[in-house]
């Protein structure tokens, strides 16, 4: 009963299997759609880990599996975007930073959730407005923050101080004192590129300014431009209370780990990263301090959306609604003690008796940062005025460019940005 | 006639029915060669000539053909106003920098190095397989390892001076160092190929021309010029052709190194593109970048090999 295996044979076989494999995606996408959704996340983030832990809660109540790609962060904007731009597919829920909110939805990457979300009552004012655009539910939030001023209690203590500065004159005063042997009081960001430049955005609005005005238009070359790019140079290269050199986040991030920064403006995340090598009883959070008083750093929203190309649309819109439900986002705000924008979650986190005194307080701090500060401009070119800050302040840090040179190149940047 | 007709008739058919048998097996072969190849000739049309035509495409359209899919066609506006734009030029003018200053770099340090290797000193095969390793370095990988030397503050030639009593240069804070950092960087990772052509080309050299150059007297310098660089021209030719469009490309290392600062001075054509497609989501203008970085990169390589063979050819 042996049958010879001919070169015919082989080569049918062989043509059959490979067209097998091509067509699969194909096949399995059109049997899976109906109970599986793909979630575009951003590699090691915080939510990342936390909804990877609790998606088969959702399948639970859904019957719908979930499936997540990580993406790392430099990278998300632009996979998300080749996503979009070849007809969607790839991805059911893109996590969403407000960043890409208005230009994503204006170039139909993502869908509006208005209809599909009865009550936002119990959201907060500010998170719904960040994931909002033109009327349009663009996403909905699952963390609203901006940076708060971490500081070290006891190298501030030592230096006589005993609260963060509030202004821009104390925090370069306090920056100065705290300054000595291998710890710096502070650090000013200015590698180009957008972590850095969101710091630029807060200095505008601490100033008093914003980047654009009511109608979007650019209004970078201003008396707030002019003082924020002052301010920098003033705390690196007059107050000697920051570091020389064009530095970005890890690197401000590494040095507050290892003891080696008195103040850090630095995103909620910090905090449960800081318990161990820090210690809770060394630092406490702040608000940022602005030119003339509290201000707080631009705020800014990390949400859900549902990619306009979704294979299983209403599954994503199920996904985005569950993620950002009250008990999924106090199960959030407890594990990642992160500030939530939901009423009944804050309630919740602030009843669980699991959660220490320290760390409400350090929530409520951020929380009341996030109150201080001022959303980001909801404007599709967001991303490009972000660029165009990157490289003014980079160049005045570096010295490549002087203060009038960044304002007003960055000026007729951004203006070629919005006229697109 | 008619007899004499027929063996010919006969012949013919005889002919015929071997060519019949002997063009079928041809044609079957062919036929299966083809089938064998098709898959591997589709796979390539769809990966890279379709991105390729589209590319084209789109570089004479506008947004909406990125976004819609229907042609909105406008000739050669998108060149016109890429080629008009600062940004453009600045990053073009900088990566010829680049270009050339890893050239000149890459040639010299390659060819002592690899002389140095051939020499068959002791350890010499040790170094060779160490010479080898950013070759299994991903670039990203590579440039990342760079930028924890380079760091301002904290990077390791920062920490070794620091050591030494003193304070290192601030790199990324100085466009030239800026700059210093991108060459560095992307020599670790092209010098290794360099290398091992050049041992390649130097490993067939024919030993007579050398050993008789000896015997008469010649000098080490004598016979590199005169006779081992003459008879390295075709290997010379490939290096330079294939890293000339290796250097235009270059994307990891100023990505990661300097991300194009301080102030964009370190931008250069590939992260351009990037910005121009992903951040200003200006497809077309990207694209009509893409399609003139190509043709800028194939001059160059064209004006290469015939810069070089015209001097060979007049040396010979």
């Amino acid at each position: 009963m042996s049958r010879k295996w001919t070169r015919r044979h082989v080569l049918k076989t062989g043509a059959g299997a490979a067209g097998m494999g091509l067509a699969m995606p194909f096949v399995s996408r059109a049997f899976g759609q109906s109970g599986k959704i793909t979630v575009g996340m951003e590699a090691g983030s915080p939510y990342d880990t936390f909804y990877r832990n609790h998606a088969a809660e959702f399948t639970a109540e859904s019957g719908v599996s979930v499936e997540f790609v990580s993406i790392p962060h430099d990278n998300i904007r632009q996979t998300f975007v080749q996503d979009a731009l070849a007809g969607g597919g790839g991805f059911d829920v893109y996590i969403a930073d407000q960043v890409w909110l208005p230009e994503f939805y204006e170039n139909g990457f993502i869908s509006d959730l208005s209809e599909a979300v009865d009550d936002l009552s119990d959201f907060s004012k500010t998170g719904i407005e960040t994931t909002s655009y033109k009327g349009a539910l663009v996403a909905l939030p699952i963390m609203v923050h901006n940076c708060g001023m971490y500081w070290r209690k006891d190298y501030l203590a030592a230096a006589g101080f005993d609260a963060p500065p509030k202004t821009w004159d104390e925090y370069r005063q306090i920056a100065a004192a705290c300054t000595r042997d291998n710890v710096w009081g502070t650090m000013i960001l200015s590698k180009q590129g957008i972590e850095a430049a969101t710091r630029l955005n807060s200095f505008y609005q601490q100033a008093g300014g914003e980047i654009v005005d009511g109608s979007g238009q650019p209004t970078i070359d201003t008396d707030a431009g002019r003082a924020a790019l002052e301010f920098m140079r003033a705390m690196v290269f007059d107050a000697k209370g920051a570091p020389e050199g064009v530095l970005e986040l890890p690197d401000m991030q590494g040095a507050w780990l290892e003891g080696r920064l008195a103040l850090a403006p630095v995103w909620p995340y910090l905090y449960s990263l800081s318990l161990d090598p820090v210690g809770s009883e060394n630092f406490a959070i702040g608000t940022v301090p602005g030119m003339n008083g509290p201000q707080g750093g631009t705020v800014y929203s990390w949400g859900f959306a549902a990619a306009s190309g979704a294979p299983n649309h209403d599954a994503a819109v199920e996904w985005v609604k569950w993620a950002t439900s009250s008990q999924s986002l106090y199960q959030f705000g407890k594990e990642w003690l992160n500030p939530v924008p939901r009423a009944s979650s804050i309630e919740m986190v602030r009843a669980d008796p699991d959660i220490a005194d320290s760390d409400k307080a350090a929530i409520a701090a951020m929380a009341a940062s996030a109150s201080a500060g001022v959303s980001m401009p909801m404007v599709p070119h967001y991303s490009q005025m972000l660029e165009v800050l990157g490289v003014m302040q980079s160049g005045v840090m570096s010295g490549a460019l002087s203060i009038d040179e960044a304002l007003k190149q960055g000026q007729a940047q951004a203006e070629e940005a919005a006229s697109r | 006639m008619a007899v004499e007709a027929q063996p010919p008739a006969r012949a013919h058919g005889a002919r015929a029915g071997k060519a019949f048998k002997s063009g079928s097996a041809p044609r079957r072969r062919q036929a299966i060669g083809i089938a064998l190849t098709l898959p591997a000739l589709v796979t390539l049309a769809v990966t890279m000539l379709y991105p390729m035509a589209w590319t084209l495409w789109l570089s004479f359209n506008t947004r909406v053909t990125a976004l819609q899919g229907t042609p909105d066609f406008v000739g050669f506006d998108n060149y016109l106003r890429i080629a008009a734009s600062s940004g453009f030029t600045t990053a073009l003018l900088q990566t010829v920098g680049i270009v050339l200053a890893s050239f000149v770099l890459e040639a010299v340090l390659a060819l002592i190095v690899a002389l140095a290797l051939f020499r068959a000193l002791r350890g010499s095969r040790i170094f060779q397989a160490i010479v080898a390793l950013p070759l299994m370095v991903a670039p990203v990988v590579g440039a990342l390892a760079w930028r924890f030397i380079f760091a301002d503050g904290y990077g390791m030639i920062d920490t070794v001076a620091q050591h030494l009593g003193g304070e290192g240069p601030l790199w990324f804070a100085d466009v030239w160092l800026a700059r210093t950092s991108v060459v560095v960087a992307n020599l670790w990772l092209a010098l290794p190929f360099d290398i091992l052509v050049l041992l390649a080309g130097l490993s067939s050299l024919p030993t007579e021309p050398l050993e008789a150059a000896r015997v008469d007297g010649a000098s080490p310098a004598q016979i590199l010029r005169r006779i081992i660089l003459p008879l390295l021209k075709p290997v010379i030719s490939i290096i330079f052709v294939i890293r000339m469009a290796d250097a235009f490309r270059i994307f990891d290392v100023v990505y990661v190194l300097t991300a194009s600062g301080p102030a964009n001075r370190t931008d250069v054509l590939s992260t351009y593109i990037y910005r121009q497609m992903f951040s200003a989501f200006d497809f077309p203008g990207g694209a009509a970048a893409s399609i003139m970085l190509v043709i800028i990169t194939s001059l160059a390589s064209l004006l290469v090999v015939v810069a070089l063979r015209d001097r060979w050819q007049s040396e010979a």
